[in-house]
């Protein structure tokens, strides 16, 4: 790229940023904090930069793990254990679904009605929001779905022989690990979004409330000096 | 069970339906002779190309006498193809001064004083060729790394820095551009390539290839540009100053430009490219000549003044007309995705 005109490096650049800018909006999405956001599409930029072997024919890129590492840690902090269940649930139908595709639908994109680098997160975001109208559920299915394939693709070329190697996430930021990730969370959010706007408001009836809460516009309590007790609970709460 | 549970576990058992399904019916993918091949035609159903690529509408095609056609209809294998006019090339003209061909419109050249890096990988690593392989498909290890090695081989010859990348990505299925993409990712990381070129060969009869360069048998080589990827004016504008050098060095190789329906991870970088070089039914040996004499079509368009790379100074300016007009799409769209965004949000709290 050294050798770019001014014109190319400026599409490149501004590419680039727009990219990142909406993973950052996207994972802000996903209960992190702006800061907290900010903080994993940062580890994952330079994780992007390093390789670690694990292996003569497997190797996994930092920005990768760093993914799979934010799924794990969003997957925790979901609501409930009917969540979590859900979750794992849509992980594996995706990678079921995503390894299906790949045996049936054609070998060329021209072939399909969608690039095969948006096959993954469209899977992904829709069985992510069906198995739980979840952003969470969304996001954890699309990268869990997409390592599960990498697996499998070690798996198949150590039992069949054939040379060659797995490069998990190899393309950093721009692996299609974390760019199903993220997109199946922005489906998931315009699937959501969308339907709660056709019926005016999310349903709030019936549901615990612990997640209506979370519903709600934070509202301004009145200023007052926290005790040390729920302080320690709010922070616990963040996490 | 709830109502979405009992979805759920629909899905599963349909799809574990599916896995049930015997191998040889689920017809994993392999590349062609499936037999099957679109072929162009125009109003007075003149042939006007064939190619294993699936054909849609709205797919163009800019044939080797820079004719521009638009796919409107497709009926079974025959693409119904409409006359835009001529493109308008990149014009070459020698300048004296330089001692070399240069690009007329060229502005504010870059000058960097660093060799021109040239990337090269496989996306489809079975592809091979019958006269030379003995078959059109070798798992893993095609004929077509022949191909590609020949092409590095030349360009280091001519001055380049080259690097080139034997991964495998088989198997050919719908995934296999999502490996090759770490590939080219990673090429792109460790050496910033001037140039991303991902070589293929064609499942096509062997006619549509079939050429002679300067008294020499050699397959032509075809450019396939992504046109759902969001530097497609960027990768077109450089394929054209790559088709006027091709028509200008070595008439008579080039089979035009195709503008299919796909990204080919040409979205990774501006200067990204897929080339077929030949097709199955052509020889391996008239490919990898067909390589040769792309590559030596190379110094011309990333402005390698003189011969032998001598004085490797790039004076290039490939496609910053099309990085313009790629800067505005890509502002236009995500301007109104924010403003669909900011809709959808405004006032959607809960009652």
């Amino acid at each position: 790229m050294a050798n770019f005109p001014l014109g190319l490096i400026a599409l490149v650049v501004i590419s680039i940023l727009i990219y990142f800018g909406i993973a950052h909006r996207a994972l802000d999405r996903l209960r992190l904090t702006d800061r907290a956001a900010l903080f994993w599409i940062a580890a994952i930029i330079v994780g992007s930069f390093i390789d670690v072997p694990l292996g003569s024919r497997i190797t996994i890129n930092l920005g990768g793990i760093i993914a799979v590492g934010l799924a794990i840690y969003i997957w925790v902090g979901a609501g409930t254990a009917l969540e979590k269940i859900r979750a794992v649930i849509a992980a594996a139908v995706t990678a079921l679904a995503l390894f299906l595709a790949g045996r049936f639908l054609g070998a060329e994109p021209e072939e399909i009605f969608v690039d095969p680098i948006y096959i993954y997160p469209l899977v992904a975001g829709i069985v992510g929001y069906l198995a739980g109208r979840s952003r969470r559920g969304a996001f954890f299915a699309a990268v869990m779905g997409v390592l599960a394939l990498d697996i499998g693709q070690f798996i198949y070329l150590t039992t069949t022989g054939v040379r060659g190697s797995v490069a998990i996430g190899g393309a950093g930021a721009f692996d299609s690990l974390i760019l199903a990730g993220i997109l199946a969370l922005l489906l998931a959010e315009l699937i959501g979004e969308t339907l709660e706007r056709v019926q005016g408001g999310p349903q709030t009836e019936g549901r615990p409330e612990e997640l209506v809460k979370n519903l709600r516009e934070p509202e301004p309590e009145p200023a007052r000096k926290p005790a040390a007790n729920e302080e320690r609970e709010r922070d616990e709460q963040d996490e | 069970m709830s109502k979405m549970n009992k979805k759920i576990a629909i899905l599963v058992i349909s799809l574990l339906c599916l896995l049930a399904v015997p191998p040889a019916a689920q017809g994993e993918q392999e590349e062609a002779p499936r037999g099957k091949y679109y072929t162009l035609v125009d109003d007075n159903n003149n042939i006007i190309l064939q190619t294993a690529i699936k054909v849609h509408p709205g797919d163009e095609y800019i044939s080797s006498d820079n004719s521009r056609y638009k796919v409107v209809e497709v009926v079974g294998e025959t693409a119904r193809c409409v006359y835009q006019g001529k493109e308008r090339m990149p014009a070459l003209s020698y300048s004296s001064e330089k001692k070399a061909w240069i690009f007329e419109d060229q502005s504010i050249p870059v000058e960097t004083g660093k060799k021109p890096t040239i990337a090269i990988y496989h996306t489809h690593s079975d592809e091979s060729y019958i006269k030379g392989d003995g078959t059109e498909s070798v798992e893993g290890n095609g004929g077509i790394y022949d191909v590609g090695r020949m092409l590095a081989d030349r360009l280091r010859q001519l001055g380049f820095e080259v690097i080139y990348s034997d991964a495998n990505h088989n198997p050919h299925d719908i995934n296999a551009y999502n490996r090759s993409r770490r590939t080219a990712m990673q090429l792109i990381r460790k050496s910033s390539p001037d140039v991303v070129i991902d070589v293929h060969r064609d499942a096509v009869p062997a006619s549509q290839y079939q050429t002679e360069v300067k008294g020499q048998e050699a397959t032509k080589i075809k450019m396939v540009i992504g046109r759902t990827n969001p530097n497609m004016k960027a990768n077109l504008e450089f394929a054209k100053q790559i088709k006027s050098a091709m028509d200008q060095q070595a008439p008579g190789l080039s089979n035009g430009i195709f503008m299919g329906k796909g990204d080919y991870n040409q979205d990774l970088s501006p200067r990204s490219i897929l080339i077929e070089v030949g097709s199955h039914t052509n020889s391996k040996d008239e490919a990898q000549k067909g390589a040769e004499l792309f590559a030596s079509t190379l110094p011309v368009v990333l402005g390698m003044s003189g011969q032998g790379g001598a004085a490797a100074k790039p004076i290039s300016e490939g496609g910053s007309s099309g990085a313009g007009t790629a800067i505005l799409i890509i502002l236009v769209v995500v301007g109104a995705a924010a403003a669909g965004y900011y809709f959808l949000n405004k006032g959607a709290q809960t009652r």
